[in-house]
């Protein structure tokens, strides 16, 4: 039995098949037992096995010294089977209700079950090619279901958009593997590997995968393609972008944190990278006048806080908020989904408002996933990870601690404001149809995991890091209390700003000038690039001499 | 005289470099298509002329099976840049590389102003441009 | 291929000054038969190389279909085939970057010794080429076939789709 684990991503395979060959009224039920064995096979190698599972099927690429096909189950594998297979299962069960009289349905399941096999084969991966195989599906996977709806007006733009960031993520990984001194990148021995060869050593192999992970998790300027994302539908939101796709950068960060651990330099950039994306997503939510965009804001927020706790060498907290983040993040995009759905499509905050009495569950499972989301002591998830979080930052890099502890109160600022936008301020005469049960009860269950899955926290640490090396689970703390503390002042903040400007209260964009100024240079230099393709059939050609000559001269000068 | 020293190694060396630098020299500086193509079959020929030298030094009949390859790769490559060519320049008045085609290029507006305003315009909360996006 | 040293040097030479004039003629007519006495030097090139396979096959197919095309086209050519002059910065061009491309290139052949142990004679008959392309050339072999075939459906369809636009 437990040889089969490793093969768990392609549980959903007869599910797609079935779904897309089928001709029922109910496309997706079919496919509704793939995430569900995803899931299953995660737990069952938590319960039982505990032992590091690997497949390898060997010169699978003939030309790599050591181009084996590897898969390889442990802790940190598992844990994540369990994450993606428990979201995906609530949001299967959600799109059900969603999409029900959407054309394009049975294309909407194909689509994400290529999507969870992608996933859990980039998860399952052995090895840094088995990474990219499974890196790049689910890059296309993400662009084919943002650009699901295809003839609205500008989701296909916004596809590219992503298409370009993961273009950038899938070259710097391939660039690692090529510099690789041999084979395909082990990944369990990465870190032992001699990078003698390699100028820069392994701080220049460290910072390809950085790159990667940051295009992924759309850290830095590499950020722009997650609000475009949120053309797609609300259920691809909440699963690729906010839970498991995004999550991927920082599940590569964990994977190789003993690589990264031995360059110092590329650890400090991680950090700074998550910390000033984590601030400046922060204070882009509060601009946002739509509710994905704002969530989504949020998302690149605490994905900045995982790659700042990466960066002060704590993987372990940065995968633990993975996990309660996943939960919570999921949580709040469903029920946006149940307010837009109600709203029959309606976006914008300041058309939403005081939706407390039509969708009175929808109020408390949104004020759940927002306590989670801020951080709220004790009843919440959110706080156990984020606390670890800025206790690890504090102890290793202060300057960064004190900053995520001063991001803790914009968290409650933009949480807040989406929360009294959207539920309380406003006039309750929208005409609103509520949601059905197969729309509730996911977000029920997810709602119970963001209260719950923070308690799991030292049976996670005794799995992954063994009891020696596990950070100190306190259930009250002072910094704790001083976080949740901030993050409610925030919120409340937040709810008398919401009361005095209306449901539409955003913050005024400042720098417009400095923008529009780099826009138009960067116009400017493009046309100005854009003339060395002039159409001139010398211009070509010379090009290629000169290309031609800077090889030959290369081939002579270097040895 | 011609100095005996001189080996047949170091003659075919130097007249395959030397056609290959004039194929490169024909290839850039002349304007008509066809006696660019024409240059390219210089080099053709300047490559093939190493590979048999290779053949010989590897003491097999490779050099010369590969030459082969390029004389047909040589043949096919002349086919279509010939019809290319021909297509191409059957309706202009001269068969010149570099006179541009007949058809008038719209010219680029100004990019500094549209770029300021599509940005103020984005950017602004008070005009109703940020939608369901 | 010592004992055809001096037909070597005669060959190469009348190579280079027929390549030489090819570049340089202005009336492509005459470009087009200095490259038929170009190629009938290769040829010869070749037998001096104890090649003759590999000459009688540039006879046959560059001299007699390759150069014969060239001529061909030439003669279509609307003007007749005479070509503006190149501009003196065009030619400055060409000739950097004909430096750039040869300075490196003759370094790397001035520095070439050949093989330490090179074979006394090479076997170059019909044979040997036989054995070498339907063996471990046998796929790039079947492909050139492949690419004849493209090239001639390729060569077909821009004529055709011209000859359209001409008729319209």
């Amino acid at each position: 039995m437990n040889a089969w684990l490793p093969w768990a991503f392609l549980a959903p395979l007869p599910g797609l098949l079935a779904t897309a060959c089928g001709r029922g009224h109910r496309p997706g039920l079919a496919s509704l037992p793939g995430p569900l064995l995803v899931f299953a096979a995660g737990i069952l190698w938590l319960c039982g096995a505990q032992q590091p599972l690997t497949v390898r099927l060997e010169h699978w690429l003939p030309w790599l010294g050591d181009g084996a096909f590897a898969l390889y189950l442990d802790g940190l594998a598992a844990v994540m089977l369990a994450v993606i297979g428990a979201v995906a299962t609530c949001v299967y069960v959600y799109s059900l209700g969603y999409m029900h009289d959407d054309p394009g349905r049975r294309r909407f399941f194909v689509l994400l079950d290529v999507f969870i096999v992608s996933m859990v084969l980039l998860v399952l991966a052995g090895n840094l090619v088995v990474l990219l195989v499974g890196w790049t599906a689910v890059g296309i996977s993400s662009y084919l279901l943002i650009a699901f709806w295809r003839e609205r007006a500008g989701t296909i733009a916004a596809g590219m958009q992503a298409l370009a960031a993961n273009a950038i993520g899938d070259a710097a990984l391939l660039l690692a593997i090529a510099l690789l001194p041999h084979g395909a990148g082990d990944l369990a021995t990465l870190h032992t590997v001699q990078f003698g060869g390699v100028s820069g050593g392994a701080a220049t192999i460290a910072t390809l995968l950085l790159v990667a992970a940051a295009a992924k998790s759309a850290q830095g300027p590499l950020y722009f393609w997650l609000p475009s994302a949120m053309a797609g539908p609300t259920p691809v939101s909440a699963l690729i972008h906010a839970a498991t796709m995004v999550a991927a950068g920082v599940y590569l960060l964990c994977r190789t944190s003993a690589l990264f651990a031995l360059s110092p330099a590329v650890m400090a950039i991680t950090a700074w990278l998550g910390v000033l994306t984590s601030l400046a997503a922060a204070i882009g939510s509060l601009q946002q006048p739509n509710y994905k965009r704002g969530l989504a804001y949020s998302t690149l927020s605490q994905l900045g806080l995982m790659f700042a706790a990466a960066g002060v060498g704590a993987p372990f907290v940065a995968f633990f908020h993975l996990f309660t983040h996943a939960s919570f993040k999921a949580l709040l995009f469903l029920v946006a989904g149940i307010v837009i759905h109600a709203a029959d499509g309606e976006e914008r905050l300041e058309r939403l408002g005081g939706l407390r009495h039509a969708l009175p569950g929808a109020a408390v499972l949104a004020f759940i996933g927002s306590m989670a989301l801020i951080g709220l002591p004790v009843v919440t998830a959110g706080a156990f990870s984020k606390d670890l979080v800025i206790e690890a930052a504090l102890a290793q890099q202060p300057l960064v601690g004190w900053l995520l502890l001063g991001g803790v109160l914009l968290t409650g600022l933009y949480t807040g404001r989406l929360w009294f936008a959207v539920f309380l301020k406003g006039d309750a005469g929208r005409h609103v149809h509520a949601p059905g049960a197969s729309m509730l009860a996911p977000v029920a269950v997810l709602a119970a995991g963001a209260i719950g899955l923070g308690w799991l926290g030292p049976a996670l640490a005794r799995l992954l890091v063994g009891a020696g090396t596990a950070p100190e689970f306190h259930v009250w703390s002072s910094l704790g209390a001083a976080a949740g503390g901030l993050g409610l002042l925030g919120f409340f903040a937040a709810g008398w700003w919401v009361r005095a400007r209306g449901s539409g209260a955003v913050l005024p964009p400042f720098g417009v000038p400095w923008v529009a100024g780099t826009a138009a240079t960067i116009a400017r230099s493009s046309r100005a690039l854009v003339r060395v393709q002039d159409g001139r059939l010398v211009g070509y050609v010379f090009l290629c001499v000169v290309g031609t000559a800077a090889a030959v001269t290369a081939s002579v000068l270097l040895p | 005289m011609i100095a005996v020293a001189m080996s047949p190694t170091a003659v075919v060396l130097v007249t395959a470099v030397s056609l290959f630098g004039l194929g490169i020299a024909g290839l850039l500086s002349r304007r008509s298509p066809i006696a660019m193509l024409m240059s390219v079959e210089l080099m053709l020929n300047a490559g093939n002329l190493l590979f048999v030298l290779g053949g010989h030094w590897h003491g097999n009949a490779g050099g010369i099976a590969a030459a082969t390859l390029v004389l047909v790769l040589g043949a096919a490559e002349a086919v279509v840049g010939l019809a290319l060519a021909l297509a191409l320049f059957r309706t202009r008045p001269t068969a010149d590389v570099d006179t541009p085609p007949p058809t008038p290029a719209p010219a680029p507006a100004e990019p500094t102003s549209e770029v300021r305003a599509a940005v103020s315009a984005a950017v602004l909360p008070d005009r109703p441009a940020e939608v369901n996006a | 291929m010592n004992d055809r040293l001096v037909p070597l040097l005669i060959t190469c030479g009348v190579a280079l000054l027929s390549g030489a004039g090819m570049v340089m003629a202005r009336r492509l007519v005459r470009c087009a038969c200095l490259l038929l006495v170009h190629s009938l030097a290769i040829a010869a090139t070749y037998w001096c190389m104890t090649a003759e396979f590999l000459a009688m096959a540039q006879v046959v197919v560059y001299t007699g279909a390759i150069v014969v095309l060239f001529l061909f086209v030439v003669l279509l050519l609307p003007e007749g085939g005479s070509e503006p002059r190149t501009s003196t910065g065009r030619t400055l061009l060409a000739l950097a970057g004909t430096a750039a491309v040869l300075l490196p290139l003759g370094a790397i052949v001035a520095s070439t010794s050949g093989p330490a142990q090179a074979p006394a004679t090479t076997d170059t008959s019909v044979a040997a080429v036989a054995r070498t392309l339907f063996g471990p050339q046998l796929v790039p072999f079947e492909l050139t076939a492949l690419l004849l075939l493209i090239a001639i459906i390729g060569a077909v369809t821009l004529w055709r789709r011209s000859g359209a636009e001409v008729r319209r």
